[in-house]
């Protein structure tokens, strides 16, 4: 099998900063894949050229075998690259099914009219949102009412359902209720399971990667700084590689230090403030 | 229940509530001879009223234009032109006036859309300077519509009357329906809510929020001209000062029948009825011997009390916003 998506040496210079230096990234169809890294690793400038937001300084991007050029997101969308962003792009006060269909509206009867098939609409709205697992029972209730969950995974069903075969997810899970997580995660899994999607899924939490991933890469300062398969990594491994390849026993000795002088200095205050009230009262 | 749901998260649920108050209230009190004002109501809400649908349809995209009463005036002035000087006829000179209306909702809309400037300035500024306009072309005086075209069928259409409704009433009412169709039913409509809801959302999904926005500023000054020329028809005459603070009116109105500043959401119909409750006060309150000057102050004091109500309204049935 061909991976759908290859980057080959990516890198981006803005101006006399180089936010990606020879990035190589590949995903296949039916696969998850966690680009990880911390903030300002490079993980928004990769998916920006992928999405065709950002032209990338060098390297090659191929889709299927072929070499693409992006001029806009419109052409990145076009070869069925869906890129599900933190903002959502949802209206909370327009319902269900308009957000569903924003700017790509179902329209009945003359198309110059442009009167809106409501009902239509609605109907597949809750049809694909019910596939990646949100059982709504109105598609005529405001966005604004949707859990941040059954939004995230709104916007991944209208992704899906305009065509998107590489489906890019923005830290997904991020600014989310632990229970809602979970449902965003079933989300992402129901999505893989249809095996023809590649999912490329950007994070900041390893448990969720864990959960879900099927391969890994990190980025740390513009730079591929490991990758490999479930199998390759284990979970101390991935850890070491989210902070950006520090040894973990590093940062523990760190923070144990700094807890260590904090709990002094609290005993120093606290016996200070003993010692005045004693002399006031 | 799911109906008193539905009917209390409206937009419209207060101004309705509000319409059948004003209405039992006056009916009541006046024995019953309020009722017999009500052609002189309708009439005043058809002028008001097709500015405020207007208003309302570009209030749901997120912007105001305060130009309208300018608009209204100057509508007429280039009707009159287009009669006197081109010497057109009274459609071709109607149709002239609805563009020159509309070129200047596209104009306001470009320099909001382009130059980032927020409507309310943009159209405050349009407010004078096409008042300006009024000014110099009626010299502090007014124009009246040229003698040979005062007889004109669509001139006598617009003063008649249809089953004792004034036809501009009628107008109104056709108006409302086909712009609350395109608002609530139209792929236009839709954008026009997504843009106002959430401009970046609307635009990541291919809708072009300048497109939508210049096209819903042309919508509004189209309204506000077509009020303008209609009540030209009626009355003969554009004076220098005609339409002045038509715009608080249109916007209270819009405001107390649903439509918000900051866009998203809207109503067609809750602004004609908001209308209809400012003009019924008018008349109203004479009737009950108030001093008609209670009734600007009345005015803002009932734009207030609706808001706080809907607010109240709509955060007993939105658990989540």
């Amino acid at each position: 099998m061909k991976p759908v998506v290859e980057l080959k040496r990516i890198s981006k210079n803005f101006g006399a900063f180089s936010a990606l230096r020879g990035i190589d990234f590949d995903v296949y169809p039916g696969e998850i894949h966690a680009l990880l890294g911390d903030n300002g690793a490079g993980k928004s400038t990769l998916i920006k050229i992928l999405a065709g937001v950002h032209r990338q300084t060098e390297g090659q991007i191929l889709v299927r075998g072929k070499p693409m050029k992006f001029r806009s997101p419109r052409d990145a969308a076009d070869v069925g690259i869906g890129t599900v962003y933190q903002d959502l792009a949802l209206a909370p006060l327009m319902t269900v099914a308009r957000n569903f269909f924003m700017g790509r509206e179902l329209i009945k009867g003359p198309e110059l009219l442009g009167m809106l098939d409501d009902r239509r609409m609605a109907r597949v709205a809750l049809e694909e949102m019910a596939k990646i697992g949100i059982e709504l029972s109105d598609a005529k209730q405001p966005v604004g009412t949707l859990s941040g969950g059954q939004r995230q995974s709104l916007a991944i069903a209208r992704a899906i359902y305009f065509g998107a075969n590489v489906l890019i997810l923005d830290e997904p899970t991020s600014a989310l209720g632990q229970k809602q997580q979970l449902e965003v995660l079933k989300s992402i899994l129901r999505v893989r399971a249809r095996g023809d999607i590649a999912i490329i899924f950007i994070t900041h939490n390893e448990i969720h990667a864990q959960l879900t991933a099927d391969r890994y890469t990190f980025l740390s300062l513009g730079e591929v700084i490991g990758s490999g398969s479930k199998v390759d990594l284990n979970p101390g491994e991935i850890r070491r590689l989210m902070a950006g390849g520090a040894e973990v026993a590093d940062l523990d000795a760190e923070l144990s230090a700094i807890v260590a002088q904090h709990s002094v200095q609290d005993a120093k205050s606290q016996a200070h403030k003993r010692t005045s009230e004693a002399t006031n009262g | 229940m799911s109906f008193w749901r539905t009917a209390l998260a409206r937009p419209e649920t207060s101004v309705v509530i509000g319409t059948i108050l004003v209405v039992l209230f006056f009916t009541i009190s006046t024995g019953g001879a309020w009722l017999s004002t009500l052609p002189s109501v309708f009439r005043v809400t058809a002028q008001v009223g097709l500015i405020a649908i207007g208003q309302a349809f570009l209030m749901s995209s997120g912007e105001i234009d305060l130009s309208v009463g300018s608009t209204f005036a100057v509508a007429g002035l280039v009707a009159i032109w287009a009669m006197d000087i081109l010497t057109l006829g009274v459609a071709p000179a109607f149709l002239v006036a609805l563009a020159a209306s509309s070129l200047i909702g596209l104009v306001m809309g470009v320099f909001t859309v382009y130059f980032k400037v927020p409507s309310m300035i943009v159209t405050l500024g349009a407010l004078f300077v096409l008042r300006g306009i009024a000014y110099i072309s009626t010299q502090g005086f007014s124009l009246s519509i040229p003698r040979e075209f005062r007889k004109d069928p669509l001139v006598l259409l617009a003063k008649a009357k249809t089953f004792d409704l004034n036809n501009t009433f009628i107008v109104l009412l056709v108006a409302t329906v086909i712009l609350a169709i395109v608002l609530s039913r139209t792929r236009f409509g839709s954008h026009v809510l997504a843009v106002g809801g959430d401009a970046s959302a609307a635009l990541a999904n291919g809708i072009s929020p300048a497109a939508t926005k210049i096209k819903a500023f042309m919508v509004c000054s189209a309204f506000a001209g077509l009020s303008g020329i209609l009540v030209l028809f009626q009355e003969g005459s554009v004076y220098s000062t005609s339409g002045i603070k038509l715009e608080l009116e249109a916007i209270a109105a819009a405001v107390i029948g649903g439509c918000t500043l900051r866009g998203g959401s809207g109503s067609i119909w809750g602004p004609v009825l908001g209308v209809f409750v400012l003009s019924s006060l008018k008349g109203g309150l004479m009737m009950l011997g108030a001093p008609t000057s209670w009734y600007i102050g009345l005015v803002g004091a009932l734009l207030i009390g609706f808001l706080i109500v809907s607010q109240v309204i709509s955060a007993s049935t939105q658990p989540t916003a």
